[in-house]
């Protein structure tokens, strides 16, 4: 005779199911279907419970937070930043964390275990930098594709994305190189092991046209053409480059068709608990303050993407940037200042950091131990990698 | 009653306690050992019940109840050897962990569920705790049918209900094991 196991034991041994895993055995009974629910950030059931609890954080875990200064006619614009606890949100104070001169045109590419990539945009320059070890950013080897000397257009044809690769125990930087032939696009890898650049073999077919919105998760990269501010089109593709497996998918977005009524809106690519997601909301047009929180629930899944959450937020603040442990959102407010904002409670808090408006950037730094690998000194790895970076900057010149 | 075989008798000094399953079967354990099974502790947590009581444990089986006994009595023994130093409790874990996988890898579906329902009843929060964690690595992949199959449950949905549902998250059902 088959025994049957009573609903607070099922109720167990679901808590530790993925998401996809629980949206399939919605199917297996009315019961499963009502005690699994749905997505939504707002109720609390076992499918939400497993979208916000997947990738439990590590310790040693800081967060950056980065703005440009108020913008002084004339003068050299700089970072200034703020390492804080992932916890606590509080200064970390215990090893000084070094902080390079970073000047406007920088770009913090990704963190990857307490390393981070960062772009001078201006000279193509590519940098590493180790806040726990140096103030110095070290500098690669030109990419071959910018050892050429032509002018090129700020940033429509090219980008960089940078990320581990675990089997490699390797950190490799990724270029994107518009060919200038119909949209086909050449990429080149640097090995940080290796130290040197090779064109990889395979090329990807996607409009570079504008700033693309980036974000790095568990040793991939992703890039988002963010160009059309509003133009319901159905088909937002999202590619995504593997740094153990060197190769690119394209992936789509959630249909932009759903957006329709939103007006002129822009979208930033996050992650959320180890997945991808996608934050859509209003660019410019401050009449109303929606946000619409979207996440792939399986990678590399197109038709996975699941609306979470859709929500009207307060006026004042304009961009979300990052998640936060149990799901609230650093978001920046019309002053140029960062807020952390729970979306459950719908009450925010000022951190007290900001600088000119629509600068702010909110960096993930994963720090593990540090050990010397051969040439060098090279984080390893004791789990994956969880980064995020997503910016949206305005050209204040 | 004779105590089974694979019970010996524990040794003279220790307090032990007289554990019934449901077919009778008696079983003499370690005091610390029955103490681990929550619904044992309270049953003497109880004023004027005295040691020599045989504890009637009429929804477990005497299988289900050796296997039981024989994690806990090793639970017991690990924890006793782990303490403040950081590399015994890191082999003590390693240990625990070897001893939950072992107590799984031969268990059939039926098997499982039947230790789940012991640790329950008996309240033994770790080793539910696991057994939990071991059925959904099982049923991860596995199909809608066999989940049903696995936890005895009809499917009331109708085949339209279904279809549609099946439709609307097709990507979730892909990548499942054949039954």
């Amino acid at each position: 005779m088959a025994s049957y196991l009573p609903e607070d034991v099922v109720v167990k041994i679901l808590s530790r199911l993925p998401p996809k895993c629980l949206i399939r055995f919605k199917s297996v009974s009315k019961r499963w279907r009502a005690l699994i629910g749905n997505p939504d950030f707002l109720s609390k059931n076992l499918l939400n419970h497993s979208i916000l609890t997947q990738n439990p954080s590590r310790p040693l875990r800081l967060i950056l937070f980065l703005a440009t200064e108020k913008y002084v006619a004339g003068e050299q614009i700089h970072f200034f930043h703020s390492f804080r606890s992932y916890d606590s949100l509080r200064c970390a104070s215990q090893a000084p964390m070094n902080f390079p001169p970073l000047t406007r045109h920088f770009e913090i590419v990704a963190s990857c275990n307490g390393l981070l990539c960062l772009w001078d945009q201006k000279l193509d320059d590519i940098y590493q930098w180790n806040p726990a070890t140096s103030s110095d950013l070290e500098a690669l080897p030109r990419a071959p594709s910018r050892c050429h000397t032509r002018r090129r257009v700020p940033f429509y044809d090219f980008s960089v994305g940078f990320g581990f690769d675990s089997g490699s125990n390797d950190f490799k930087v990724v270029t994107l190189v518009d060919t200038g032939e119909d949209g086909w696009l050449e990429a080149e890898i640097y090995s940080l092991r290796s130290g040197s650049w090779r064109l990889l073999d395979m090329k990807v077919n996607f409009e570079m046209l504008s700033i693309s919105q980036t974000a790095a998760l568990d040793g991939v990269f992703l890039w988002y053409d963010d160009f059309r501010f509003g133009d319901c089109v159905a088909d937002d593709r999202i590619v995504a480059f593997d740094f153990t497996d060197e190769e690119f998918r394209i992936m789509q977005s959630p249909d932009a068709r759903l957006f329709c009524d939103y007006g002129q809106y822009t979208r930033t690519l996050t992650e959320l608990k180890g997945s991808v997601a996608m934050m859509v909301f209003p660019y410019d047009d401050r009449k109303k303050n929606y946000l619409d929180i979207w996440v792939m629930l399986e990678f590399g899944v197109s038709e996975s993407w699941t609306r979470l959450l859709i929500i009207q937020l307060p006026l004042h603040l304009e961009r979300p940037l990052m998640f936060w442990k149990n799901g609230e959102l650093f978001v920046e407010n019309s002053e140029g200042q960062v807020v952390l904002y729970d979306l459950l409670a719908q009450t925010e808090m000022n951190l007290q950091f900001g600088g000119s408006r629509v600068t702010s950037k909110v960096v993930d730094c994963n720090f593990v131990q540090f050990e010397e690998m051969g040439s060098g000194v090279i984080p390893t790895l004791s789990c994956s990698s969880r980064l995020h970076y997503a910016t949206q900057s305005n050209e204040i010149e | 009653m004779a105590n089974n075989g694979e019970n010996p008798s524990p040794d003279v000094g220790g307090k032990t306690v007289k554990l019934k399953a449901d077919d009778g079967e008696i079983f003499e354990v370690e005091e610390a050992v029955a103490m681990e099974l929550q619904t044992v502790k309270s049953f003497f947590d109880d004023d004027g019940v005295s040691y020599d009581t045989v504890v009637p444990l009429l929804n477990v089986s005497s299988t289900a109840l050796a296997k039981v006994i024989q994690y806990c009595r090793r639970a017991v023994e690990l924890r006793a050897k782990s303490g403040d130093d950081e590399g015994a409790n890191e082999k003590a874990r390693e240990e625990r962990e070897g001893l939950e996988a072992e107590l799984v890898r031969e268990e059939s579906d039926e098997g499982i569920k039947e230790l789940i329902l012991a640790a329950n009843y008996l309240n033994i929060k770790d080793m539910l705790s696991f057994l939990c964690r071991a059925v959904g690595d099982r049923i991860k992949n596995k199909s809608v049918e066999y989940v049903r199959r696995f936890f005895v449950l009809e499917n009331d949905f109708s085949p339209e209900e279904e279809e549609r549902t099946r439709n609307e998250v097709a990507w979730a059902f892909e990548g499942v094991d054949a039954d």
